[in-house]
């Protein structure tokens, strides 16, 4: 059964139509827990029944969310400079996380292309992450543009071809993304736990060594 | 060291956090997918639109007309937004619309 205020969203699409679409996309990308996959099948199912069109519907998906991206990053490459010099001068946790940015860096068009959609839990913070270290714009933007317009396809094409289970392809989409957001999230935390006590194992070592 | 050691119990916290998440949602979505009670056809709810009733219900769309009192194409509205302009629940509306159901 959708929850109250997510049916009450979708009773806004009529109304708004297209607007609603772009504004939801848009404020999911900037983290406020709105449900933007759901409107985006709901969208794809009322484009099924003739009521909205294709263009409508996946055009303001993809240009919200787009913005949405782009504003993420723009602010926090404004304003996210110091807190990162803070974050990464803490001792232990600071150079970890340094490390883990170094290997977003390497993998900057995989990392925020796969985190518009596979991994979309993900993708607010990765655009915070990408702004706030800087990350090439064009890289970024090119990456972006591509992920967004994957995930806008996999909704509304759902929502077209599944428009009668909308509640239950909704339910299990967020337990898909939420398990493979969480997935992702261990797998690189484990990365580092497993770096950094490798290091500790190869220092004790050396010391050992000296003191032999 | 300490404050080394500190994040170091945070990310092994935040670690198993994450695991147990990704375990717990994917056991959820297997349970769903294994039990047979995913992807079973939505009821009849008040976001829904005339044209979208018609489609997914296999209601024809002038029966649905006749039922909301429609002359003309079905509206792009909510049967939440037609039931209070007729100063009716959405409840009403949608018990009529289920009378026709084939």
């Amino acid at each position: 059964m959708i929850a109250e205020w997510s049916q009450t969203a979708l009773a806004l699409v009529p109304e708004w139509g297209g607007w609603l679409i772009l504004s939801v996309t848009f404020l999911s990308c900037l983290a406020f827990p709105l449900p933007a996959s759901l409107v985006m099948l709901a969208g794809g199912a009322f484009t099924a029944s003739g009521d909205l069109s294709l263009i409508v519907v996946a055009g303001a998906a993809l240009l919200g969310a787009v913005a949405g991206d782009q504003v993420g990053y723009a602010l926090s490459r404004a304003g996210g400079g110091p807190l990162w010099q803070r974050l990464a001068a803490r001792p232990g946790t600071g150079a970890l996380m340094t490390r883990a940015v170094s290997d977003l860096a390497r993998r900057d068009l995989l990392a925020v292309f796969l985190s518009r959609w596979l991994f979309s839990a993900l993708g607010p913070y990765v655009n915070l992450a990408a702004g706030m270290t800087r990350l090439d714009w064009t890289r970024f933007t090119i990456a972006g543009v591509a992920g967004e317009a994957v995930w806008v396809s996999i909704y509304v094409g759902l929502g077209y071809a599944f428009a009668a289970q909308i509640d239950e392809i909704g339910a299990a989409m967020a337990n898909v993304a939420g398990g493979l957001g969480a997935s992702a999230v261990a797998l690189v935390l484990g990365r580092m736990l497993w770096r950094a006590a490798r290091e500790e194992r190869d220092d004790s070592g050396t010391k050992g060594e000296d003191g032999a | 060291m300490i404050e080394a050691e500190t994040g170091g119990t945070g990310l092994k916290l935040a670690f198993l956090l994450c695991l147990g998440l990704g375990l717990g949602f994917g056991a959820h979505a297997t349970w769903r997918i294994a039990s047979g009670t995913g992807f079973a056809p939505d009821p009849m709810a008040d976001w829904m639109t005339p044209a979208h009733v018609s489609a997914v219900f296999g209601i024809p769309p002038e029966h649905v007309a006749e039922v909301l009192g429609i002359t003309g194409a079905l509206p792009f509205a909510s049967l939440r937004d037609l039931a209070a302009e007729r100063g009716e629940t959405s409840d009403a509306l949608i018990a009529r619309l289920q009378a026709e159901l084939p």
